[in-house]
């Protein structure tokens, strides 16, 4: 054999060996080989008026382990915060306070407790832009759950045979506003119970007499979406993500390669406000939190005027501002879910100054401009 | 070295086309993985099912081109062949939805639903790679792409 053949062979052999070590080669993110991770995905509709979605990157073998979790602790959790911060709910604290009379004091649960002092300190960040206590505009607006029933029927003496073409009267919409401030209540914990004392602000309006009511559905999608990938973390299911109703996820790790984002992270695709169903923003994020709001979703427009869920605490009605829809990421996705409402009632230029100022979290806004709209963010992705 | 040996490799060429061979292969090889192990993993449907509530109620192979309804679920579930796919039709207790399937581009699309509110699955992207799904919450039907990997995260 010639030295040149024999250099030849070497190559090659080298080459295989390269070959065999990368075809060999393992998956690892943060320390874990995840290499044969397969997926799996749990989803209920049973609560917040939504899909409940947990997806999780797991051992095979831990699959059953997974599924026991969904069925027992994830899906308890889920009813349990839903039936506290729900306003139907049998046994909820939010239903409790919206019946109370004006002035009273309850107890309520650590869970209620805790979604009510996130809810009073994005309030006062916000100047009231998030104002949880407004739901009785919301009622008179047309967003409240008995208004996604298909057999919707007029009850309440401010309802309308077609909400959707009849605005509300002047008269109701500043009563309520009038019962709108939430730093009248009072939110406190005393020998370890935790009590709530309801604002003593009362309005008649024909005859019936009104008082302050709350409205935590968008805080308690986010406190629970939290709370699963807690547990997830917990049991050691450390990849995947939890996903309440696509506005509020919190995000474990990933386990495959994905998009232009970096190992681990995952490529969260923040919706087009305009239903052309693409996107407009790719986040990239682990083991964080997120939260969306806007306009383009639940709405209805009367005269060219659109009125969506999301009410404005200085006027009572839907918000008008530039911001049709608003994202934030950071570690809790039950504040995210607060201040993305408040940055599109603040609209843009407040929203960005102070957005910008939130330690620990980030923003995307898609910012209505004739030509349709443009995007303001601090966060790391690419606008798409 | 003779004199006449130094020569000799003055006048060879510095290499043949020979050995550049090993090398080449090596640097092909190394593209290949970078390909496979450093691009992200996006891998196209091979088909899909039909979640309604918890309960799977239809499943569908492109490859094989055959729609499979779970028993129970037959007088909910229609496929209709049309341009060039499938429009399929489904009637639960809690509404009506329809999609359709493309073969040729191997998607899948909400394109209707009878759902009060503003029908946001309709306005969804089609689904096509691993993992994809599209949710009609009202009437808790879910279509997820088949595959090893789950859906990256939709905000909206």
């Amino acid at each position: 054999m010639t030295q040149k053949r024999l250099k030849a062979m070497i190559a090659i052999a080298l080459s295989a060996v390269l070959v065999a070590t990368l075809c060999g080669c393992s998956l690892v993110v943060d320390g874990v080989d995840v290499t044969d991770y397969t997926a799996a995905q749990y989803t209920t509709y049973d609560y917040f008026n939504t899909n409940s979605t947990v997806s999780c990157y797991l051992p095979a073998e831990r699959a059953e382990e997974l599924k026991e979790l969904w069925e027992g602790e994830i899906k308890e959790s889920l009813k349990k915060v839903e039936g506290l911060l729900s306003q139907d709910g049998e046994n909820s604290d939010i239903r409790a306070f919206n019946e109370a009379a004006a002035g009273e004091i309850l107890t309520v649960d650590a869970i209620t407790y805790e979604a009510l002092i996130l809810a009073k300190q994005v309030y006062k960040e916000t100047d009231g832009a998030f104002n949880p206590a407004l739901a009785l505009s919301v009622d008179l607006w047309g967003f409240s759950p008995r208004f996604s029933e298909k057999d919707y029927i007029p009850e309440k003496p401010y309802d309308r045979e077609d909400y959707k073409k009849e605005l509300p009267s002047e008269e109701y919409v500043d009563a309520f506003l009038s019962l709108s401030d939430f730093s009248e209540t009072v939110i406190y914990e005393k020998d370890g119970t935790y009590y709530v004392k309801k604002s003593a602000s009362t309005v008649v309006v024909d005859g019936e007499t009104y008082t302050q009511t709350l409205d935590l559905s968008g805080i308690g999608k986010g406190y629970c979406a939290d709370l699963i990938a807690d547990i997830m973390r917990e049991h050691g299911f450390d990849f995947g993500y939890v996903d309440i109703g696509g506005s509020s996820i919190s995000l474990l790790k990933n386990a495959r390669r994905e998009g232009q984002a970096e190992l681990g992270e995952w490529e969260v695709s923040v919706l087009a406000p305009d239903k052309s169903g693409g996107y407009y923003f790719k986040a990239y994020l682990k083991d964080s939190s997120l939260s969306t709001s806007g306009s383009y979703q639940q709405y209805y427009e009367i005269d060219g005027v659109r009125y969506s869920h999301i009410i404005d605490g200085k006027t009572g009605a839907p918000y008008q501002s530039d911001v049709l829809t608003a994202s934030v990421y950071g570690k809790s996705a039950a504040l995210a879910d607060a201040y993305s409402t408040a940055l599109c009632v603040m609209g843009s230029e407040k929203a960005s100054e102070f957005a910008a100022s939130l330690k620990g979290y980030t923003y995307t806004m898609a910012v209505g401009v004739e030509s349709g709209y443009r995007v303001l963010t601090n966060a790391d992705g690419r606008t798409v | 070295m003779k004199k006449k040996g130094i020569e000799d490799v003055k006048n060879s060429k510095y290499f043949s086309v020979r050995d550049i061979i090993p090398y080449a292969i090596v640097l092909v090889v190394a593209a290949v993985l970078m390909l496979v192990f450093l691009l992200p993993e996006k891998e196209k449907m091979n088909g899909f099912y039909v979640e309604y509530g918890e309960n799977v109620i239809l499943t569908y192979g492109f490859s094989s081109d055959e729609f499979t309804v779970t028993d129970g679920f037959e007088n909910n579930v229609e496929v209709k062949e049309e341009n060039g796919g499938y429009t399929v039709e489904i009637n639960t207790g809690d509404g009506f939805n329809a999609f359709f399937v493309d073969k040729e581009k191997r998607t899948v699309k909400m394109i209707d639903s009878d759902c009060s509110f503003t029908r946001d699955c309709t306005y969804m992207p089609a689904i096509e790679e691993s993992g994809d799904s599209i949710i009609c919450v009202p009437h808790k039907l879910k279509i997820i792409a088949d595959g090893s990997g789950l859906s990256s995260p939709v905000t909206g």
